[in-house]
């Protein structure tokens, strides 16, 4: 298991927990009392912690290593999944993954970004900063939803788009403001889900839709916490302050109406419990995808132009 | 009469063969099977129907008109697969390399046209040299029907491709513009012209594998390896 920083006064406790079952072993004795003594402290600890996080409690929490990544929630919500790569221009990009899926029953197309696993992995997939093949490769996919009628799906969990000289030389604000464009009027219903992080234009890439949720333990801003503390204090050291000030969890975000629901998350977050979040994702997107079917085409395309006009707050000027 | 139906029956024997028994063990010896053998593995058994089997071409350029192969190097019909209705095309690498000349063109038109009519899916299993030289401007003139179909047919009816062998130059864009294309590792190539004519015009040296093969990154389509291995 692995613990965070405010996750310490838990970290304890397990470790109290394991000497006792050691100990229970070793002597044969019957400690069940204590072992469950300390199960219900455990329970009762996490609840105070979870029920109380701050904005850079959340952002560690959606960068935990062992958070279930975006094929892992796509093999729990579908049956099968048929991989779909390459934007037909450059390259596959391996940092945003997507295909046909079925929830059960609905054929939806699913894009989302992919972390990796372990080190090795993590370069193949490029720590999910997604080149503009990628974003290419989304819009591909999105067409072809189109065509054949499919709702389109997006899990975003991203710590930004590629910042590289290749990605700008191939054209990276290009191809993410061509999908802005081609997401705003595409003629199938589109549910956006941040799964993790969801930082600036590598987010909005393939998050514009007709409803943009959030899990509990996630953040969605226009700059990482660590990058605006290094642009505003010159260091990384304020980045706690950083995440407070930039308003970036979902709790900030339903409030400025950028996003239109919260999922909860199993106590403990995502990761501790992978299938039951899976499950919970899935019947959010499910019922999403259901009511968005119900309307009309040209309806669904001006409400969904409407909700980003709205968002902002203005005043209006008279003279 | 009998004389008249035996000369279909030899007709239709000589289009089953296509390239001829030569041409089809050099496929077989590269690890390959020819256009019918593939549609017979492809479809659900005993479905297939095959529309256009005595077609030949019009040439009589370049000796062309000694050389006349029923069906022109492409077997075309429908069938199912897993009782589904589908249109299908295979291009024969036995019949002048699986070029596509102008009538071998019109049967593609055709079956496509029908797969739009019907609302099936229409399969390309290519495996083509690319253009017929010998045709000239009139086999590009093909290509042009092709991709004007596979345009009207987007978001119509499903379009698939699958590269079977070596696809070269005119070959490669109607494949590009499919929902669905799917390639070969090892054995199959997309590129506009292959590694010789690059080595003419710009001396780089490159192999076909590096060029157009499926783990070349611009692709990277979806590959199948031959030993499902993926």
């Amino acid at each position: 298991m692995v613990f965070l920083e405010f996750e310490k006064p838990l970290e304890k406790l397990y470790e109290q927990l394991e000497k006792i079952q050691q100990v229970a072993e070793e002597g044969d004795l019957d400690m069940s009392d204590s072992i469950k003594e300390l199960e219900n402290k455990i329970r009762a600890t996490r609840k105070e912690i979870y029920s109380n996080l701050t904005g850079w409690e959340r952002v560690q929490l959606s960068r935990h290593p062992e958070r279930p990544y975006t094929l892992y929630y796509i093999r729990e919500m579908s049956r099968k999944f048929v991989e779909l790569h390459g934007d037909r221009n450059f390259k596959d990009d391996k940092a945003i993954v997507g295909g046909i899926a079925n929830l059960d029953g609905q054929t939806v197309v699913i894009i989302g970004h992919q972390k990796g696993v372990n080190t090795k992995m993590r370069q193949y997939r490029n720590f999910g900063m997604a080149n503009p093949e990628g974003y290419r490769k989304a819009l591909r996919l999105m067409k072809l939803a189109e065509r054949f009628n499919y709702p389109v799906v997006c899990l975003i969990d991203t710590p930004g788009a590629y910042p590289g000289i290749e990605a700008e030389e191939r054209g990276q604000s290009e191809a993410i403001a061509r999908n802005l464009i081609e997401m705003a009027q595409l003629k199938v219903p589109i549910v956006c889900a941040v799964i993790g992080e969801g930082a600036s234009g590598g987010a909005i890439g393939i998050g514009l839709g007709d409803r943009v949720f959030m899990l509990e333990n996630t953040w969605y801003s226009v700059i990482s916490p660590e990058s605006c503390s290094s642009i505003l204090w010159r260091s990384w050291d304020y980045k706690e302050q950083a995440a407070e000030a930039l308003k970036l969890t979902a709790e900030d975000m339903l409030s400025f109406g950028i996003i239109d629901d919260i999922i909860k998350e199993p106590t403990g977050g995502a990761h501790a419990n992978p299938e039951e979040m899976s499950k919970i994702l899935k019947r959010q997107l499910k019922k999403a995808i259901a009511e968005l079917q119900e309307m009309d085409t040209e309806e669904r395309i001006e409400a969904r132009i409407n909700k980003y006009a709205n968002i902002g707050v203005y005043d209006v000027v008279t003279e | 009469m009998q004389k008249k139906l035996q000369l279909l029956e030899d007709k239709l024997a000589k289009a089953q063969l296509g390239g001829g028994e030569k041409r089809i063990a050099t496929q077989h010896g590269k690890g390959k099977l020819t256009a019918r053998e593939r549609v017979h593995f492809f479809l659900d058994p005993g479905s297939f129907e095959e529309i256009g089997a005595l077609v030949m071409h019009r040439s009589s350029d370049f000796g062309m008109e000694k050389q006349r192969i029923p069906g022109d190097g492409v077997v075309t019909g429908y069938g199912t697969v897993n009782g589904r209705l589908v249109y299908v095309y295979a291009q024969d690498f036995t019949v002048f390399g699986g070029s596509l000349s102008e009538t071998h063109a019109e049967k593609i038109c055709k079956i496509m046209d029908l797969g739009m009519e019907n609302g099936a899916p229409v399969i390309g299993l290519n495996d083509s040299g690319g253009a017929r030289i010998q045709e000239g401007v009139k086999s590009l003139g093909g290509y042009a029907d092709i991709f004007y179909r596979n345009v009207m047919a987007s978001g119509v009816i499903p379009q698939i491709s699958a590269i079977m062998g070596p696809c070269a130059g005119g070959a490669v864009y109607s494949p590009a513009m499919t929902d669905f294309s799917i390639m070969v590792e090892q054995s199959s190539y997309m590129f506009v012209t292959g590694p010789n004519v690059v080595k003419t015009v710009t001396n780089e040296e490159v192999t076909a594998e590096e060029l157009g093969g499926c783990d070349d990154p611009r692709h990277q389509i979806r590959s199948y390896s031959p030993h499902g291995s993926q």
